[in-house]
């Protein structure tokens, strides 16, 4: 990649949407499942930023079709001031140095028959072919040391290992190309609490070593808190909160972005009782059918007739923050009412 | 057998561990070993040849004074001589037409499985006519192409033909594995389809591939008999299993053992067969215990 393009941000999305054709179609009509529907995103060189939502809502869908391991229906992925969205396999090959992805099940994304060396050391063989056996054995054993496994591990194969270590080999795959842009899907929700901080601080060092951006798909917000710059909130494959993370978390401008912090855990019981009337209700609506207008309306505290006609679109305010929602700005307690929010999303 | 590396336990080491425990499979597996050695050593061991005739014995039952050593056939050749080579012919042919099968039937099945869609729809509809030939009609056809006697080209032909069920097998094989996230890490590395298909889905189906495998090379001797017991298969003065098993059973009321003797080679290679890939699917796949 040249170097004019350093400035233009890394990954730029446009109103993209990734629907999936479901139904048996043979007696059936077959009906459109919007994954994705309209997500409109800019991922600065070296940010972190956060994806959340429920399960169901398409994080993880999204950060697939960013890849374009999934194809998107309609709408732009632009990677370094390139349309990536419609690019041939082979087209995409080259870009894929930079750009690679952790996944959320570590055993299961690390192929059984081959040795960890063997793993860590596909991508290289894939990009960087005129390595010799030495140099790319070299890289390989630094990466896996980097990530805090000794390096007689190449010769043992994933299942002797733990989750945790499991997940460095999959993090020492994919930073051992030195990638611009590392995607994580849950990368720590099959983990232990214990395990979980460390693969977190593990990823920040990466961070502040390599430099490369991050996109952290999580239901987990402690964690994003943790390790993001902003956070993007989905609801049913729509967008509905935009913001830097610390804005976000200490005043929600949507009533989902608030319930989803409310229910966070906060483990002390005089705290925990004053909260239970924020928190979500009810059901995510199926995606084959969603709702008229507001998507969250059938769940949202603050929902009024309005909402069922009108769709909200992302607008802007404080500069930096996004929010969809028709109720928002509406004074005081349209926004920051002080329901007992508790521990301030602690 | 191969010795198992014992620095890295890794998949094989374990699988290996599990067959050795089995009784069944490594008496089966020991006794394979044994009939393969005999059937190629044991006939430069006996004064006769296989086509040679004793005008002097014919038709001895086994354990005569004379270095008959399993009796005579009618035509007084050595039964011990011939029923080795009959093993040898069958063995060999067993591995023959079960490695073409394995070849086809494995590459076939994992780029159906993991192309998916219309590819793989028209790759098993494929599949299904061949299985819905008769399938002894298209050997009886090849037989009558090929010169008669040279079974080799015909087995490669059965093979080429009985690949169907490897192909079945591997392609729901792959259906599963290629959901795995190792594959999606695969792609995401930029490893194109022959890398996938090769490095990745190929070595992963590899454990119901050798049990099948270990099965049908019994199914393909019992086959190749079949067709030497009609006629179709290994022509004289050469023997088979079948061929050797049809002319016992001619005598079957005279001279018994010109059909036992055949007949005890072939069902205990068979069995041992089975009892292998039985004792291999266990240790392979220890979950569907």
């Amino acid at each position: 990649m040249s170097e004019p393009e350093a400035k233009a941000p890394l990954l730029v999305l446009r109103d993209l949407r990734v629907w999936f054709k479901v139904g048996d179609g043979l007696f059936r009509r077959k009906r459109d499942l919007r994954a994705v529907d309209g997500v409109d995103l800019e991922l600065g060189i070296g940010e972190a930023l956060g994806i959340v939502g429920e399960s169901g809502c398409g994080k993880s869908t999204l950060a697939r079709t960013i890849l374009r391991l999934l194809p998107a229906t309609s709408g732009k992925v632009v990677w370094l001031g390139r349309a990536i969205e419609a690019e041939s396999v082979a087209a995409m090959r080259p870009l894929r140095r930079d750009m690679q992805i952790i996944f959320q099940d570590p055993l299961a994304s690390l192929d059984p028959r081959l040795t960890v060396g063997e793993i860590v050391a596909e991508p290289l063989r894939v990009h960087a072919p005129q390595m010799s056996r030495t140099q790319r054995r070299d890289e390989v054993t630094q990466m896996l040391q980097r990530v805090g496994l000794p390096a007689d591990v190449v010769n043992r194969y994933p299942h002797e290992f733990s989750g945790g270590q499991c997940q460095r080999i999959g993090i020492a795959r994919a930073m051992v190309l030195r990638p611009k842009l590392l995607v994580c899907d849950e990368p720590v929700s099959a983990l232990d609490v214990s395990i979980q901080a460390q693969i977190v601080n593990l990823l920040q060092d990466l961070k502040r070593d390599f430099g490369m951006s991050i996109l952290f798909v999580s239901h987990n917000l402690a964690v994003v808190r943790h390790l993001c710059d902003r956070v993007i909130v989905l609801y049913l494959g729509k967008p509905v909160e935009l913001a830097p993370t610390r804005s976000l978390y200490e005043a929600p401008a949507h009533p989902y972005t608030r319930g989803l912090l409310d229910a966070v855990p906060i483990p002390d019981p005089d705290v925990q009782p004053r909260r239970l009337g924020t928190t979500l209700g009810g059901e995510l609506p199926s995606p084959l059918a969603p709702p008229s207008g507001c998507v969250f309306r059938t769940r949202c505290p603050k929902a009024i007739e309005r909402c069922a006609q009108q769709e909200p679109k992302m607008t802007r305010f404080d500069g930096l923050r996004q929010v969809a929602c028709i109720r928002h700005g509406e004074g005081p307690h349209g926004t920051d009412d002080d329901l007992a929010r508790g521990g301030g999303g602690r | 057998m191969t010795e198992a590396a014992p620095a890295a336990r890794g998949f094989w080491a374990d699988a290996w561990r599990r067959l050795r425990r089995n009784k069944a499979a490594m008496v089966a597996a020991t006794l394979i070993l044994l009939i393969t050695l005999l059937a190629f050593i044991g006939p430069s061991l006996s004064p006769h040849a296989f086509d040679a005739i004793d005008w002097d014995h014919m038709a001895v039952p086994p354990g005569a004074p004379n270095d008959h050593w399993l009796g005579t056939d009618r035509l007084g050749r050595d039964l011990y001589v011939r029923t080795l080579a009959g093993v040898q012919i069958s063995l060999q042919i067993g591995l023959l037409a079960t490695l073409v099968s394995l070849f086809i039937g494995v590459l076939w099945g994992a780029t159906a499985g993991y192309l998916g869609g219309r590819i793989d729809n028209l790759m098993m509809r494929v599949v299904d006519i061949l299985y819905s030939l008769p399938y002894i009609f298209i050997v009886i056809i090849l037989s009558t192409l090929f010169e008669r006697g040279n079974i080799y080209v015909l087995f490669l032909a059965i093979g080429a033909v009985g690949w169907l069920t490897m192909a079945r097998i591997v392609r729901g094989q792959t259906l599963s594995i290629k959901r795995k996230e190792f594959i999606e890490a695969a792609l995401a590395s930029g490893v194109g389809t022959p890398g996938i298909l090769l490095r990745h889905i190929v070595p992963n189906v590899v454990g119901p591939v050798i049990i099948y495998a270990t099965l049908t090379i019994p199914q393909m001797i019992l086959f190749e008999s079949f067709l030497s017991f009609l006629g179709l298969g290994v022509q004289e003065p050469q023997a088979s299993l079948g061929s050797l098993i049809n002319e016992g059973a001619q005598e079957m009321e005279s001279a018994v053992w010109m059909l036992l003797v055949p007949a005890g080679f072939l069902v205990t290679l068979l069995m041992c067969f089975n009892f292998l890939g039985d004792g291999l699917r266990d240790a392979l796949d220890p979950r569907d215990r």
